[in-house]
């Protein structure tokens, strides 16, 4: 023992010197062309299993959609197809791909990117098995809905998956086709609050016989019902179709003005069939594996570390590809993106710590000028909590005894505590006193920027007088009006009014908003309000519980169209976490009839409604047709005076949402004037046209509706916080914060100039 | 101590199970799951989601079939960032960890322990005054002020060393000296307590009786019993360094363990945080274990039991 402990100080010295030279042995790639920081780690490089802005920087560098965005307007621009032939009436996009498009595995080894590409990686995409949380970006094309929502009804044509043998993300089970004859619910068993777990069996016919499948069989102990992964609508009835190697067709179900758009969009970008089936996941993702279409190859990727890419050599558009390396930092704390931009680390920084923002504004910095963003900051309110709103299981017991109208007046008075909780709530002081970024104080919903949007709205306001009014006076106007409502209520002075609780996630912002706000609320309407701090996953929790009055929300818009906002108040989106729903703005946003409000009008509640119920509703809602005898005999009395009660909520907004003759002659004009006008065309060019117009307008009185309704309440529009070094060429601010890596081009010249200006290496 | 060492697994993997089941069952109680995201998912997604992460089991099937894996060494699949198994971000991050605590282990204790004796030895002079006050500064300060100071000092008023990141030796300090500071103060103030201690004892009087220099007296005699304390401090103080080292690691963008400890635990990663939570736990019982021996190497008195 004595040797021992003689020896034991010199064992640790030379533990010490062992760390050390195990430090130094880490071997240092030389810096990339173009760094920048990325942000927290990202989840995966999975194009159809990411919704993050941090993935989508990456995924951009890996591969390539049909089509790309300009760096600067984000307008399509050709990618791996050239831009689209589009039919007259704007439902059939037809792509030709070019022949130089190549996968790329790590050996440098290229197969042509072709239209099958597009078909697997969309139906993969749309496949409830890969549960993207984006699937309904392309619900807009022809079967995609129903193939992705497991909405099929007897009579369609279904494809059943056999169970998939693994690995996890490897090929599909076997498939056989059919005919689906019914769908029945069967109990399984009881889950932790002693509620019926149900599955569904599928009756279909398949090659002349008529046979039963389950996903869950084995739980089923029924000889007669087969197993199977799922029962889906057949994909070869939604229209994504490669009609040869190089040319791939897409129905829509209607025109779709931003469709050309989507394409562009990350979670669209096709994967490799081949790489993804033979590796599964998560090994296909692993640098030596990835077989990728982009402009760059991964190299490395370290976690919660860096991805280190470096210049594909067989990617089409190499010429336009000047940075040899690329890295992306994978970088949680704002302040060391700022330390290392400011050293001359990174090239690009994707926001700074906002403390550091007045001081930045101060210097007047070229490289931080913050630009609007397509992204608001607002708080929800729970419209299924009271006082703000009816529990939805105490208005369908009030629906079911027939004290409709009771309902009627109790949402009324939640309308006007929402309402209420609106006005007094002043944007423009929290914007003034607390957002330094010079964010913009929120005047409704969808953010400015949307070119045509816009300008319906300023005509809008032209032709209702609206003028600007002095801020102070409509304070004044807003303070009086709160008070009014509130007291309408039966809460005069807030008197009697419950304490509500106000939710957000852990931040020093956020809690400094929200004090305002209280203090706001307190002044305005003397009411109590408690502010409720959690962290995030409780702070997701309870939203998605509804348990909760009032909770701070954030909405990035992902593309260019005031959709992708207005659907999150639509009736039971999943995103829809005021809870709040209303069959006119649901008819407005997305001209259909909710399925929540088709059901209720039913006689018999368990009946379903079918597709072809909703358009015979729907036609009937917009004055269009009568209701004939089959349809109506499914409704209820009450159901009847339900709908049309809303018939005529839709004509009492339809002059809002009409053509003026003015507009009319106006898009006459337009359309004679286009480059490739043609005479048999025009008409029906007309009538598209008038058609997005009448859909932005209603879009319009919709928003406006909305906000009457207060089920949100707007705060203000999120400004990009990016940082770029100036000798960084061919990357341009835009209105939603993306970069595409084409054209990106370090001015090495300038960079050393200005770092020795800086002082720095 | 050979028995000793078999009697200290056998209580490792008795430990082991019962925090595995303790941070089993508090993930699951804590509200919010690894699926709740701010885009929310619709219910059948979130079904086939639950059915691929086996969390629509009951729990205590799902207890069963994560001790078993846990138990073969194989601790799966991140559930937040499905590209990589826990055992490759083990893999990944630990020898960084454990580079940057060791340096820093080893800073604290070279300077703790010189600081401690030069006060000691030479007590009540302007060293001493200095060298402790210094060291109550140390231990008052939070490492991320200390990291804070150190940058605009290090990085930008006198661009020596990076600001941030990992990789070669240069980027070793900076973060090193943050989060070992603390440390080194704490070690400095107990080494000179027990060296003053030390030094008053009989033993010491007759070493210098027997006409041993100075020198041999304070390194060979008085230096090792007044470390017996410090020995005692190192377990607690390889904690904290685990622990601290996230502030240093988030600060510094080192890619160590520390950020995955808070973000998987935020995150509700179940998997990642298991395998995190006891990749600690063999790490403190080992740091422990290896304190106790050090205990019995440094002082004749001690014995292993």
């Amino acid at each position: 023992m004595l040797n021992a402990r003689r020896l034991f100080p010199f064992f640790l010295l030379v533990l010490t010197l062992a760390a050390l030279g195990w430090s130094l042995s880490f071997r240092s790639p030389p810096p990339a062309d173009f760094r920048f920081v990325n942000g927290d780690e990202i989840k995966t490089i999975d194009p159809a299993n990411v919704t993050g802005a941090p993935e989508g920087r990456i995924i951009r560098a890996l591969f390539e959609g049909l089509l790309d965005w300009h760096p600067k307007t984000l307008e399509p621009v050709p990618g791996v197809a050239f831009l689209p032939d589009i039919s007259p009436d704007e439902t059939v996009y037809t792509f030709r791909l070019r022949d130089d498009a190549v996968w790329t595995d790590a050996r440098l080894n290229t197969r042509p990117v072709v239209a099958d590409d597009f078909v697997y990686s969309w139906r993969r995409f749309l496949d409830p098995i890969t549960a993207s949380q984006y699937a309904s970006l392309l619900f807009d094309v022809a079967g995609a809905e129903k193939y992705n929502r497991l909405k099929i009804e007897p009579g369609d044509p279904v494809e059943i998956e056999l169970p998939r043998p693994p690995p996890l993300g490897g090929p599909r089970g076997e498939l056989l086709w059919g005919e689906l004859v019914s769908v029945e619910e069967a109990v399984i068993g009881q889950d932790a609050e002693g509620n019926d777990e149900t599955t569904s069996i599928f009756t279909v016919i398949t090659g002349g016989d008529t046979r039963r499948y389950c996903p869950q069989a084995q739980k089923l102990n029924r000889d007669d019902v087969r197993p199977c992964a799922q029962v889906l609508y057949d994909f070869r009835e939604v229209g994504i179709k490669a009609l040869d190697e190089r040319t791939l067709q897409v129905t829509l179900n209607e025109p779709v003005a931003y469709f050309e758009k989507l394409l562009g969009f990350y979670p669209l970008f096709p994967v490799n069939r081949q790489c993804i089936e033979s590796h599964g996941y998560p090994e296909w993702t692993k640098a030596e594996n990835l077989v990728n279409n982009g402009a760059f190859l991964l190299d490395e990727r370290r976690f919660r570390d860096r991805i280190r890419f470096r210049k594909n050599p067989t990617y089409w558009d190499r010429e336009n590809i000047h940075l040899e390396s690329m890295e992306a930092l994978a970088i949680a704390s704002d302040t060391t993106g700022l330390n290392l931009y400011e050293t001359g680390k990174v090239d690009w920084i994707i926001t700074v710590p906002s403390t550091t923002i007045p001081a930045l504004l101060a210097a007047d910095r070229p490289d931080f000028q913050p630009p609007t963003q397509l992204a608001i900051y607002y708080y929800n309110v729970n419209a299924t909590k009271p006082p703000l709103g009816v529990p939805r299981d105490i208005a369908q017991k009030m629906i079911a005894e027939g004290r409709e109208d009771e309902l009627e007046a109790l949402r009324e008075k939640a309308r006007k505590v929402r309402r209420a909780l609106f006005l007094a709530l002043d944007n423009r002081e929290i914007v003034e006193r607390l957002a330094k970024a010079g964010e913009k104080e929120a005047t409704g919903f969808v953010p400015p920027g949307i070119e045509p949007y816009d300008r319906v709205k300023q005509r809008w306001r032209q032709s209702h007088g609206k003028r600007k009014i002095d801020p102070q006076r409509q304070r004044e106007e807003d303070i009086a009006q709160a008070r009014r409502l509130l007291a309408d209520a039966g809460y005069p002075q807030g008197q009697g009014f419950p304490k509500i609780e106000l939710l957000y996630n852990d931040s020093e912002s956020h809690e400094r908003i929200a004090e305002l706000v209280q203090s706001q609320w307190q002044d305005v309407l003397r009411i109590d309000t408690e502010l409720i701090k959690k962290d995030w996953a409780s702070y997701l929790a309870d939203q998605r519980q509804k348990n909760y009055f009032v909770a701070r929300a954030g909405w990035i818009g992902d593309y260019m169209d005031p959709y992708t906002f207005l659907e999150l108040l639509t009736t039971d989106h999943a995103q829809n976490n005021s809870g709040w729903s209303d069959p006119l703005y649901h008819y407005l946003t997305t001209q259909t009839i909710s399925d929540r409000f088709a059901s209720g009008l039913l006689a018999d509640r368990k009946a379903e409604v079918t597709s072809d119920d909703k358009q015979a509703l729907l036609a009937y809602v917009e004055g269009r047709a009568e209701l004939d005898a089959a349809v109506l005999k499914k409704l209820s009395e009450a159901g009847i005076e339900k709908l049309n009660r809303l018939r005529g909520r839709v004509e009492q907004v339809a002059s809002e949402f009409a053509l003026t003759e003015e507009e009319i002659a106006e898009i006459e004009e337009q359309v004679r004037a286009r480059d490739n006008w043609q005479e048999q065309y025009h008409d029906s060019w007309v009538k598209l046209e008038r058609r997005r117009l009448v859909r932005l307008k209603k879009f319009l009185v919709a928003e406006r509706f909305m906000l009457e309704h207060a089920p949100v309440i707007p705060i203000y529009f999120y400004v990009s916080k990016a940082m770029c070094r100036p000798y960084v060429k061919g990357w341009y601010q835009n209105l939603q914060d993306v970069h595409p890596y084409r054209g990106v081009r370090i001015d090495w010249e300038e960079k050393r100039e200005l770092f020795k200006e800086l002082g720095i290496e | 101590m050979i028995a000793f060492l078999i009697r200290r697994i056998a209580w490792m993997v008795l430990t082991l199970w019962i925090v595995f089941t303790v941070s089993f069952f508090l993930m699951r109680a804590v509200p919010g799951g690894p699926l709740d995201q701010e885009r929310q998912l619709e219910p059948h997604v979130r079904a086939q989601l639950e059915a691929r992460y086996h969390l629509d089991e009951p729990i205590l099937q799902q207890y069963a079939r994560e001790l078993t894996n846990v138990a073969t060494g194989n601790l799966g699949y991140s559930i937040k960032m499905g590209d990589f198994t826990v055992n490759e971000i083990i893999a990944q991050g630990f020898p960084v960890s454990a580079t940057l605590g060791i340096v820093a282990m080893a800073f604290a204790l070279a300077l703790g322990v010189t600081a401690g004796v030069v006060s000691a030895v030479w007590r009540g002079s302007a060293w001493d005054f200095s060298l402790m006050t210094v060291a109550t500064v140390g231990i008052a300060l939070p490492n991320f002020v200390i990291a804070g100071v150190a940058i605009i000092l290090f990085c930008f008023l006198l661009p020596i060393f990076p600001a941030a990141g990992w990789g070669q030796l240069w980027y070793v300090p900076l973060p090193a000296f943050c989060l070992g500071a603390p440390y080194a103060a704490y070690i400095a103030r107990l080494v000179r307590t027990g060296m003053l201690d030390v030094l008053s004892q009989d033993y010491i009087r007759t070493a210098y009786a027997k006409g041993l220099m100075t020198r041999g007296v304070i390194f060979r005699h008085a230096l090792k019993g007044a470390m017996l304390p410090v020995a005692s401090f190192m377990g607690p103080a390889t904690a904290g360094i685990l622990t601290g080292s996230l502030v240093v690691e988030q600060i510094f963008a080192v890619p160590g363990l520390g950020i995955s400890f808070v973000q998987s635990a935020l995150q509700r990663d179940y998997t990642l945080s298991m395998g995190l939570v006891l990749i600690y736990t063999v790490l403190l019982y080992t740091m422990n274990t290896l304190v106790d021996i050090s205990y019995s190497l440094l002082d004749p008195r001690v014995k292993l039991e």
